[in-house]
């Protein structure tokens, strides 16, 4: 019951869940998924354990910087996607601004480590909950005969070797944590095979309710979600948006603790409050971005997120790789 | 102003002097001068809060049949304390802000010429209420009892059910300008050293003008202020303090307050009561989890209500549908003004009927109650399933009175949020509250321990009660089981 340690894992899994929840619903077919879900997990898991090993050698002003922008694109496409979905189902009810303030505000109470950490593992419980009812409640229009059974093509296969090779800020976030060395190398892994394994689920549950339409479905998986029912409701997908909205909120309180972190903001302990002017900064500068980017192309605006994040795994790797070389720093002992 | 601590006379009369210049002109404020042996005395107390009576009985008589043998008023100081069967105070007064202390605390003060010192005998005799049933805590089985406003008397109660000799009962003086008492009970052997440790530190660094309520102490042990959980949990029954003694926390007494602060206090606290464990487990488990219900229709309730009929219509069930837009159809107010005008109503009613005398709060409750509920609805004004909801949510708040304050703010929250933005504003309103939830830390203890992280705590004693031959096998005290 002593909060000595707070542990974010919780946190990571569900920004993980997020991204999947959000984004990446129909980029393959389950069957390439699952022939391609080890060499997915082995290589995000690859990365995040040679971005954590190589950080703290490499970081800078520019990389701190950079790893920051990072965040609050992802932080912002996180929001711009939540919009989207809301215009999508409720158009004309809530505005971008409105979406903002509601992921926002409760931010302002997750300022403390322990706090995100404890809320994550609530929201992460509701989320599986919230699972569970969804695939109970479409139960009956699952159809195994949906299954796409055709041969499986390279094309396909490279297709879905791609997706899971996104590489999300949650599997380099572990670097930043003051004790990620304590925690061993197979919290990355975890995280990895957690999102691989989600992603992999949610592309099941779609096949089995679209079949071939699958991939021309929008937000197919509140689609999916909106024709379940349980008892006298007939309809659930609004206790998955609750949820969903829930995740995203803790995400960006996720996202501000690392942003917080990369530019040494004053704390007095490690579960120490953010300061409330750096949060409003924060939540500033993501009004901004959303404000700006409301009208941009959101499937370029994740693929430019994605190379930017594999692009600056690279540079931090290859600066730690050349310091570590050339004896500029020792890496720190556990 | 700071009284200055000065050094008592050796002569009498100076010191009677002092004591006429400071209480002379107060009504309850007795002197009366007499000669021990040879040696001239006086004795000063406040009638009301001392007896003399008492006095007589457990000194002067005593005195009057044993010679004082000396001649020196040192020496029959030292005789008082030492060798005679007076029951004083262990250690003599020695300056003015001690003599007033003591005064003030209702001992009789025994002066003595030539000596700079003075003795001080408990016969205190204050006035007080009887102890009572408990008003706010009802509870079927179980003791009765409920503290009163006297501190000694409220110690007592504890001491009565709680006999180890592990138990402490520190009292201090608070920075106030009253100097007003406060006793922090705790188990020695229970609690953690480090809590109480900080505890007493805190409590002895806050400065107020007044301290009517322990609850006073409560915002300065708050962590986050913006944070709108309780950071203590109050009782006005001995034997809650002593179960919660029992669990490694402290108790902290207020001299002129019935109820009894308990520190660190956990979420799940709230949905406990005696009867808990005095009826079997199921049906304990039972109301345990009506209560979680209960708090959540309160809390959530009326602005899902909101939510649902304004912006999500799909959500309820079409038969409820039709007769809930048939209800608001004739309304004239948006939904959310319309709910917010009814929980602010029934918030006034209920302020009302609690504040006004007791021979008109049931009038006032009854025309707030019946007649404008009623005269809103033919009117059209209100719906009545809004009227409804807002009632359910009240009633519902009953359920968990220690928590009354939060379910009400967190209803406008909720209601407010729900109103604006529909879905998300919902959503904004849950992750607050759990955020808010989550991030109180009574001393570096999970709130919501144990019903998160979620596991055997939880089951045993937290969501619901295990049968006693479980709880027994290990009872739960704070800081004796580390989870991350």
């Amino acid at each position: 019951m002593k909060r000595d340690n707070p542990s974010l894992y919780g946190a990571l899994q569900l920004g993980l869940l997020v991204n999947v929840l959000l984004r990446a619903q129909t980029l393959f077919w389950t069957r390439e998924g699952l022939a391609t879900l080890l060499s997915g997990i082995l290589v995000t898991a690859a990365v995040g354990l040679v971005f954590a090993r190589t950080w703290p050698l490499a970081q800078c002003l520019a990389l701190r910087c950079g790893f920051i922008a990072l965040l609050l694109a992802g932080s912002g496409l996180d929001i711009l996607s939540l919009w989207q979905l809301y215009s999508a189902v409720y158009p004309d009810v809530v505005n971008l601004f409105g979406i903002c303030l509601t992921v926002l505000i409760p931010v302002a109470y997750l300022r403390r480590v322990s706090a995100i950490a404890q809320t994550a593992n609530v929201v992460l419980g509701l989320l599986l909950v919230a699972c569970v009812i969804l695939v109970l409640s479409v139960a009956e229009r699952l159809r195994i005969c949906n299954l796409q059974m055709a041969a499986m093509g390279e094309a396909d296969c490279l297709d879905a070797m791609r997706a899971q090779c996104t590489l999300y800020p949650e599997l380099l976030l572990p670097a930043l944590w003051p004790d990620h060395e304590k925690r061993g190398t197979h919290t990355v892994l975890r995280l990895a095979a957690f999102g691989a394994v989600f992603n992999i689920g949610v592309h099941l549950l779609l096949e089995l309710f679209f079949g071939a339409a699958m991939p021309d479905a929008r937000n197919p998986l509140h689609q999916a979600a909106r024709c379940g029912a349980l008892s006298v409701f007939d309809r659930l997908e609004w206790l998955q948006l609750i949820v969903w909205t829930m995740a995203v909120s803790v995400k960006l309180a996720l996202h501000l603790y690392a942003v917080t972190r990369l530019a040494d903001a004053p704390r007095t302990t490690e579960n120490s409050l953010t300061a409330m002017p750096f949060f409003a900064g924060y939540a500033a500068v993501l009004l901004f971005l959303c404000a700006v980017a409301r009208n941009w192309d959101f499937a370029v605006m994740s693929q430019w997120r994605n190379v930017a994040a594999w692009g600056f795994a690279a540079a931090v790797a290859g600066i730690g790789g050349i310091r570590w070389l050339t004896g500029f720093a020792a890496p720190k002992k556990a | 102003m700071e009284l200055q601590k000065q050094k008592l006379s050796t002569s009498l009369q100076e010191n009677l002097a002092y004591l006429q210049q400071m209480f002379g002109s107060s009504s309850d404020f007795y002197t009366k001068q007499l000669t021990l042996g040879q040696i001239p005395c006086a004795i000063a107390l406040f009638t009301g809060i001392s007896s003399p009576e008492k006095l007589w009985v457990m000194a002067l008589d005593a005195l009057e049949r044993c010679p004082v043998p000396t001649n020196d008023g040192t020496q029959l100081l030292s005789y008082l304390l030492t060798r005679s069967v007076i029951p004083a105070e262990n250690s003599p007064v020695k300056d003015t802000t001690d003599l007033i202390e003591k005064l003030a605390n209702g001992m009789s003060v025994l002066l003595i010429d030539g000596c700079p010192a003075a003795l001080a005998v408990s016969t205190q005799e204050m006035p007080q209420r009887s102890i009572s049933q408990p008003n706010g805590e009802g509870d079927i089985r179980g003791s009765q009892e409920a503290f009163t406003e006297l501190l000694r008397n409220n110690i007592s109660l504890l001491r009565r059910q709680f006999r180890t000799g592990s138990f402490v009962a520190e009292v201090h003086a608070a920075q106030t300008h009253a100097k007003t008492e406060y006793c922090l009970c705790y188990d020695r052997k229970l609690a953690p050293p480090e809590m109480i440790d900080t505890l007493r530190r805190r409590l002895q660094e806050v400065q107020i003008p007044v301290l009517l309520d322990s609850a006073y102490f409560a915002s300065f042990l708050k962590q986050d202020k913006l944070n709108l959980f309780p950071a203590a949990a109050y009782t006005e029954r001995p034997a809650t303090a002593c179960a919660r003694l029992c669990e490694g926390k402290a108790v902290i007494l207020v001299s002129g307050s019935p109820y009894a602060m308990v520190v660190p206090s956990f979420f799940s606290e709230h949905f406990e009561s005696l009867d808990d464990y005095s009826s079997g487990a199921v049906f304990a488990g039972m109301i345990r989890i009506l209560k979680y219900i209960a708090f959540l229709l309160s809390v959530f309730g009326p602005g899902l209500y909101v939510m649902a009929v304004e912006f999500a219509p799909e959500t309820i069930p079409i038969k409820l549908l039709a007769k809930l837009a048939q209800a608001e159809a004739s309304t004239p107010l948006p939904l959310m003004l319309e709910m917010l005008g009814v929980t602010l109503l029934l918030e006034i009613v209920r302020e009302a009927g609690l504040r006004a005398p007791q021979s008109i709060s049931h009038t006032v409750s009854l025309v707030g109650a019946l007649i404008l509920g009623e005269t809103a609805v033919s009117a059209g004004i209100v719906s009545i399933p809004v009227l409804t909801m807002a009632a359910a949510a009240t009633v519902a708040t009953l359920a968990v009175p220690s928590l009354y304050e939060q379910s009400i703010l967190f209803r406008f929250i909720v209601i407010v949020l729900a109103g604006a933005f529909g879905l998300p504003g919902l959503a904004g309103g849950a992750v607050i509250i759990l955020a808010m939830a989550c991030g109180t830390e009574p001393f570096g203890y999970d709130y919501l321990f144990p019903l998160m992280p979620l596991g055997r705590a939880s089951w045993r004693d937290g969501i619901v009660r295990a049968i006693w031959t479980r709880l027994a096998e290990k009872g739960y005290v704070v800081g004796k089981d580390e989870t991350r």
